[in-house]
């Protein structure tokens, strides 16, 4: 009998190549956890030393927020300063260690929630690395930080949200806002697509990627890849908010005999 | 964590009383979202441009002793402390699945008594997206923005999407004024002059990563 195996493996690898290896590495960048009023649940995090140094690490907690234009864009403020902070919530175990060369450290954290949830609650805790400082002339110290994002959101979330004022953008693209109408932070993934009147889809493609808070809109943007010629079409904006949430826009097109698009209706 | 599934598409090939079995394996695989940063940090010599790599773990970058010097350039002060070196650091940022936005903020440190102004109006950043061209040859490199003072990095962000397949680096410098350079200062700038007190002025650079 002769047997012949054959794999094809297909994969895309996505690191960013730079000169000098991380000092600090979290395993864990993000900690999303739905949670009911009253609710109680621990978890722990582990951070690597990448380098053959000694690293000294402090952990401290800040509050954060999306800033315009929500392309992911933040502010880091003291804890407990910000609306929604899960400062207050969040405990954590130990705030100070040092890490032998390629050493690494589990933090166990502690999450308690209070009687009722009835919105995101969002905090970063910090790992930042001590440096040494300049003593005397003129000069700047340089202090690196990562920090683990933590999502507490209520198991009955309200993710309320629309694809709203799409306009033409010279012919060549359109923009559209992406309108946060419910009570935690939405990325969502937006796709497009445009339609002939047949129902054949011309083209395809994947919006840029907004973090927007409840009550405020980013704007996203939808390039078009190639020329249309004169006919009707559909815009389809299909923004996946995740779990099986969507919002959908529709947008009826008209291209004239010029080239020239006209948007009918949306 | 991040579930990021591939198909791994086998064909097993066999052959059996003349005929071809096909099967097809689905293999999973978890990547965590993680985030970590590092740092090369080189000086620069302000004349020739020749970068010397410090060694790792360096945090300090000191521009040493200034010298007062005719610089003579468009859009520069006559005479005005400088130093003979300014600095580079090539930011490595890794994240796994995700990827990692940096925040870089400054705050002031030390001034001499008497001091006016401090060294955030007196310091520059100018923030590149470097690509890599061959092992002797320099990087190709884009500005991100336009130079500023270091007073001006208020949770300044560099999204991901800003180095995508490059990597970040921060040119840190005195400020001097020359709007012929190839990133020119900042216009809201102050050079270190005569007027200046004399003595320790110091400030902390913050790179924060975090994913998303």
């Amino acid at each position: 009998m002769i047997v012949r195996i054959v794999f094809l493996a297909f994969f895309a690898c996505g690191v960013i190549a730079g000169e000098a290896q991380a000092q600090l590495y979290l395993e864990n960048g993000k900690v999303v956890l739905a949670v009911s009023g009253g609710e109680h649940t621990n978890g722990s995090l582990i951070i690597r030393n990448t380098s053959a140094d000694q690293a000294d690490v402090k952990v401290y907690w800040e509050d954060f927020k999306y800033k315009p234009p929500y392309d992911g864009s933040k502010d880091f403020l003291p804890a407990s300063t910000v609306t929604g902070s899960a400062s207050q919530w969040v405990t954590f175990y130990p705030q100070s260690f040092s890490l032998p060369p390629f050493g690494q450290q589990k933090i166990d954290y502690s999450v308690a929630v209070p009687g009722s949830i009835d919105k995101g609650h969002y905090g970063v805790l910090f790992f930042e690395k001590s440096s040494l400082a300049v003593t005397n002339g003129e000069g700047v110290n340089l202090v690196t930080r990562v920090g683990c994002l933590f999502f507490i959101e209520p198991t009955d979330k309200n993710k309320n949200a629309a694809i709203e004022n799409v306009k033409l953008e010279g012919n060549e693209s359109f923009s559209a806002s992406f309108a946060n109408h419910g009570n935690i932070i939405i990325i969502p993934r937006t796709t497009y697509y445009i339609m002939q009147e047949g129902g054949l889809v011309l083209l395809r493609g994947e919006a840029n990627k907004v973090y927007v808070p409840p009550g405020a809109a980013a704007t996203i943007e939808i390039p078009l890849k190639k020329k249309l010629s004169p006919g009707r079409y559909t815009l389809v904006v299909n923004a996946d908010l995740q779990e099986g949430d969507v919002a959908v826009k529709e947008i009826s097109l008209a291209v004239d005999a010029s080239g020239q698009i006209t948007i009918v209706n949306s | 964590m991040k579930k990021i599934s591939f198909i791994l598409a086998g064909f097993i090939l066999s052959w059996t009383a003349g005929a071809w079995a096909q099967t097809t394996f689905t293999v999973s695989a978890n990547i965590p979202a993680g985030t970590g940063v590092g740092f090369t940090v080189s000086q620069v010599n302000a004349t020739t441009n020749a970068f010397t790599t410090m060694p790792a773990g360096t945090t300090a970058l000191n521009f040493g002793t200034l010298q007062l010097t005719n610089v003579g350039t468009a859009g520069s002060p006559n005479y005005i402390f400088l130093p003979t070196i300014y600095w580079a650091l090539d930011i490595a940022v890794t994240g796994g699945a995700g990827s990692p936005n940096t925040t870089v903020t400054y705050t002031d440190g030390a001034k001499p008594t008497g001091a006016v102004s401090s060294l955030g109006v007196k310091g520059t950043v100018m923030f590149t997206k470097e690509v890599y061209t061959s092992s002797t040859t320099p990087p190709t490199e884009t500005g991100i923005g336009t130079k500023k003072r270091f007073l001006d990095l208020v949770s300044f962000n560099v999204p991901a999407s800003s180095v995508s397949g490059g990597w970040l680096r921060a040119y840190i410098g005195i400020w001097n004024g020359n709007t012929t350079q190839t990133f020119p200062d900042p216009s809201n700038g102050q050079p270190f002059t005569t007027g200046d007190a004399a003595g320790t002025y110091t400030g902390t650079l913050t790179f924060t990563e975090t994913v998303g």
